[in-house]
């Protein structure tokens, strides 16, 4: 399987969080998408076989006019069939969606939304400087039913100062009422070059203490859990059948190309990245100039990753899979280290796979650490 | 022999010796295009990378004045203080010194203890005000604080620039009207002075040398007058960018010997060269051994790597004789070295060194002084290198530590700060002498353990970079000291031991246990920290346990960047240190040196 992604830098003001890459300035939103459409003609030949997924994201993509939008569907028509995808997915923003604009998504073929939610508590939302107020949260969520999308995420984010003194039992049962398919649940990350990461730089950020965040992630993981939701990777949960193939083919290391300003693409063992600057792509791509740079992945950049990323998800990974890319000397270092965290109580053996114990999920990225081989 | 001249270049620091020799060397023609680069003479990695000389560099230059050709023997000496040794050795092999003085930063501490020692040994001395080029430069100023200082008169003070290459014919035409020609003669027996030594992996150890009299021929019996070894001169020559064979060297000339000594104990730096068969009377006065002033445990990182440890130990000490070390062990970092050092700079270079050029993961343990301990029972005296080696209080009479000679120079609206400062440590002041209006030399008694501690940035930052430090050794005095423990996890660490005087102990103590909490990561257990004399806890800090490490969102764009960042993260764990149960990363061992 594989997957296409398709970057909209665009939003109308910066959250106080968030470091993707985006502009404020809308002046040269259809320009930008001719030229994604124009990257997507000069790359027709490096799609990648069986793709099950589109997926736009942003940036805030349902800032794009109908127009734009099919302007970019009718040029990836030219080399797929997108009606044959099982899921094709656009992030949008609550304040976005009306009976207009859902109306158009689906005749386009959209048939999965990723909701921009990330609180129903006003002092939350005004706090990260979202645009939109709980009630507009209802309202998007109301018609992401009514108009049959089965498949809707919404994006949550916990893990923020205890000043703000919420209520995470109310919020999550006012969700998970209108039943979205999928919830990716995000730990607050202060990122370098925000507005919080300066508020942090100057001492004026309350933080967070690592026990309450664990508090709060284990709540969330058994709250959900018994509405019947998959904790299925450390930040995301979903019905049954209704995990993301988009962000599971990322975890599984399997190709996808990306279009469009800072989009990445992982294809035949390469990692390539888009220059992520909204100028310079148009420039660059307009004069076939190199946009772009690319890295070749070792056998051991590819096991780390594996290690890395299926520690973050349930399942785990196949330890006989990174065995057969190691030598004898380094698979007897990686069994002590794994036999040493298996003491630690981080990690589970079974049947071959290694994963994370629940409680102590938080600490993937130590255990990941440990098991590098290089 | 009276077309040789033989000089050294010596300054404070940083006041621009070896930029000065690289304009020496290219109007000489000593240099071709190609080989030229900035500070051409500082060959080591080390001294490339910090911009400072480390070792003296001995070269010879070819220079024909009024129809007739000169052989000029440069050394260039290093200016910091830790290497003042190598200053020393230079000087007794010359007639001559210029002095530099950078003429933005006028005369500073290693400028006078410098040309002290150039007076001493009667050199003949070259005042060169340098860095003319600069914006800053204060020429009428610091030529008052020369001739103050020297004595001479303002037509002695050559004007020059590195850069520009300005006073350059000046400066080689002084060097040949001033500087004597050397005495001695070449009928009297062989008497040649080695002063320095370096260690080549092919050749052996290179002894550098300078003949007072007597001549020394290719292939003759050599003896070395105080280790009464003979050797064969398999090679001599001099020395210019490379070794340049010789079939003879006279008497005032400067060379080098390759003559089979493989090992750098079996040269002694001051021993006196001479021939087997018609040796000379008496040995040239040497030097004294250089004695380091700070001591501190060397440990691999990985404990199986103890014994390539000492390989690469012996390695070093080929090229560098004043680094001393013996085989210790501690409870928390097991089998080590207690390793002597000639100085904090020197310290920091030499565990550069072993990373660099060797390939070694170390941890350095906190840096000491060398005590002497007075036992009750007897009054007998044992010197402790290594805090943990301290006798039980109860069994002490007494401790006396090293006392040196400080002397800051530093600005008039600074003294105050300094004063301050140098009381803070310990220090008493002893003279205060103003040079200008504006400048002044304070001279202070103060233990030298406290310039280990966290002085050198002190004194930057008190004086806003406007003080200049020196000092030598006065010997022992005795003192108040008591022994401050570390305890990580409840569990004494004897690498972060420090004998510190009583009435430094209760903030000292504050103070590290902070700065640990800052240097050791989170880990899955809650880690006190404590401060103890004794028994008796003094401070205390806890390290919360780690319960969260991992970023919310991995997805398209994130994996490389993710992957990367725990590699580099993964990487700086190797120079962790399991000290129990707590992985203690290199620098904390060091963290008592720079405290807020
Ligand atoms: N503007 C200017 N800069 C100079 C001059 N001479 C040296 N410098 C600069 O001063 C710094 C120190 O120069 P060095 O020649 O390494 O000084 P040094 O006296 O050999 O230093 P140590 O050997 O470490 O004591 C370097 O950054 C040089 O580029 C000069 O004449 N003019
Ligand atoms: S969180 Fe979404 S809407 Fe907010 S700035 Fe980032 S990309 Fe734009
Ligand atoms: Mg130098």
């Amino acid at each position: 399987m594989s997957g296409i992604y398709i970057h909209i830098p665009f939003c109308k003001q910066a959250c106080h969080y968030c470091d993707f890459h985006f502009s404020t300035s809308l002046k040269s939103k259809t320009t930008l998408v001719n030229y994604i459409t124009k990257e997507i003609e000069l790359r027709k030949k490096e799609f990648p076989n069986n793709i099950n997924s589109l997926y736009l994201g942003g940036g805030t993509p349902s800032l794009l006019t109908n127009n734009e939008l099919s302007i970019i569907f009718n040029s990836l028509k030219q080399v797929i069939d997108i009606s044959s995808l099982k899921e094709v997915t656009i992030e949008v923003n609550p304040e976005d969606v009306n009976r207009e604009k859902l109306n158009f998504l689906k005749s386009i073929g959209v048939n999965r939304l990723s909701i921009g939610v990330q609180s129903t508590n006003d002092k939350v939302l005004k706090w990260m400087n979202r645009i939109h107020d709980k009630q507009q949260v209802l309202l998007s969520l109301k018609l992401a039913k009514e108009y049959e999308f089965e498949n809707f995420s919404i994006d949550f984010i916990y893990g923020t100062p205890p000043f703000l003194n919420r209520d995470y039992e109310k919020e999550i049962s006012t969700l998970i009422e209108h039943l979205p398919s999928h919830i990716s649940s995000y730990h607050l990350t202060i990122e370098k070059g925000t507005y919080f990461g300066h508020l942090e730089n100057k001492k004026e950020l309350e933080n967070i203490e690592d026990q309450k965040s664990e508090q709060e992630f284990l709540w969330l993981s058994k709250r959900l859990e018994s509405s019947g939701y998959n904790h299925y990777e450390i930040s995301n949960f979903s019905l049954a059948g209704k995990q993301s193939f988009h962000n599971s083919n990322y975890w599984k290391q399997l190709p996808y190309i990306g279009f469009g300003p800072g989009a990445h693409s992982f294809l035949k063992g390469k990692r390539r990245w888009n220059v992520s600057n909204n100028a310079q792509y148009i420039k660059r791509v307009g004069t076939k100039e190199s946009y772009f740079e690319d890295e070749k992945l070792s056998s051991l950049d590819l096991v780390n990753e594996t290690i890395m990323l299926g520690l973050r998800t349930k399942d785990g990974f196949d330890l006989d899979k990174i065995y057969s890319n190691l030598s004898r000397n380094k698979q007897k270092i990686l069994n002590t280290k794994i036999q040493k965290l298996i003491q630690e109580d981080l990690l589970t053996l079974k049947e071959n796979n290694i994963f994370m114990n629940k409680k102590k999920w938080l600490l993937s990225e130590y255990a990941a650490r440990e098991l590098f081989t290089v | 022999m009276k077309n040789i001249r033989n000089f050294c270049i010596i300054a404070h620091i940083d006041h621009g010796k070896s930029t000065l020799a690289d304009r020496l060397l290219q109007s000489t023609n000593t240099i071709s295009e190609r080989e030229m680069k900035d500070q051409a003479l500082d060959d080591m990695d080390i001294e490339r990378e910090r911009g400072i000389t480390i070792k003296s560099h001995a070269i010879q230059m070819d220079y024909v004045h009024l129809g007739q050709p000169y052989k000029l023997n440069l050394i260039d000496t290093p200016g910091h203080v830790d290497f003042s040794y190598e200053v020393s050795r230079s000087i007794a092999a010359c007639e001559g010194a210029l002095l530099i003085v950078d003429a933005s930063q006028g005369i500073e501490a290693q400028t006078i203890s410098n040309l002290y020692l150039a007076i001493e040994n009667d050199l003949e001395i070259i005042p060169i005000l340098n860095k003319m080029d600069l914006p800053g430069a204060m020429p009428e100023e610091v030529t008052d604080q020369i001739i103050d200082l020297i004595g001479c008169s303002e037509e002695d003070v050559i004007q020059a620039s590195g850069k520009t290459g300005l006073g350059i014919d000046d400066i080689l035409e002084r060097i040949i009207s001033k500087i004597p020609a050397p005495k001695g003669s070449d009928d009297t027996p062989l008497q040649a002075m080695i002063f320095d030594s370096v260690f080549n992996p092919f050749r052996g150890i290179i002894a550098y040398f300078r003949v007072f009299g007597g001549v020394i021929k290719k292939g003759q019996e050599v003896k070395f007058f105080n280790t009464g070894k003979t050797y064969h001169a398999d090679e001599i020559g001099v020395l210019k960018m490379d070794l340049n064979p010789k079939n003879e060297l006279g008497s005032g000339d400067v060379g080098y010997i390759i003559s089979g000594v493989k090992k750098a104990n079996e040269v002694k730096v001051g021993d006196t060269i001479t021939s087997n068969t018609n040796p000379c009377e008496k040995a040239i006065k040497g030097f004294e051994d250089v004695k380091p002033m700070v001591f501190a445990g060397i440990y691999p990182v990985e404990t199986d790597d103890y014994e390539e440890l000492r390989n690469s130990m012996e390695k070093l000490q080929l090229n560098d004789a004043s680094l001393v070390f013996e085989p210790e062990s501690s409870a928390a970092l097991g089998f080590g070295f207690r390793c002597g050092f000639l100085g904090m700079l020197h310290m920091e270079i030499i565990q550069e060194r072993l990373e660099r050029e060797f390939n070694m993961t170390v941890i350095t343990t906190v840096p000491n002084v060398s005590y002497s301990v007075f036992l009750k029972k007897d009054l007998n005296e044992i010197i402790v290198n290594n805090p943990s080696e301290l006798p039980e209080p109860s069994k002490v009479e007494w401790i006396e530590e090293p006392y040196i000679k400080a002397q800051v120079i530093t600005k008039t609206d600074y003294v105050g700060a300094v004063m301050n400062l140098c009381i803070e440590k310990r220090g008493e002041l002893s003279n205060q002498v103003y040079l200008t209006q504006d400048r002044v030399e304070l001279s202070f008694q103060m233990p030298l353990s406290e310039i280990v501690f966290d002085f050198y940035d002190r004194l930057k930052s008190v004086s806003r970079g406007y003080a200049s430090f020196d000092y030598s050794p006065t010997g022992y005095k005795r003192s108040d000291l008591i022994k401050l423990d570390i305890l990580l996890n409840a569990e004494q660490v004897d690498a972060l031991s420090a004998l510190v005087h009583r009435s430094n102990a209760f903030t000292l103590g504050k103070k590290i246990c902070l700065k640990l909490k800052e240097l050791i990561p989170r880990q899955q257990f809650e880690i006190p920290i404590q401060a103890a004399i004794g028994a008796k806890i003094v401070a205390r800090e806890t390290i919360k346990a780690l319960r969260k490490d991992v970023t919310a969102k991995c997805y398209g764009g994130d994996i490389t960047r993710k992957r990367k960042l725990l590699e580099k993260q993964k990487a700086g764990k190797k120079r962790m240190r399991q000290v129990g149960r707590v992985e203690v990363p290199q620098e904390a061992f060091l963290a008592v040196l720079k405290l807020d």
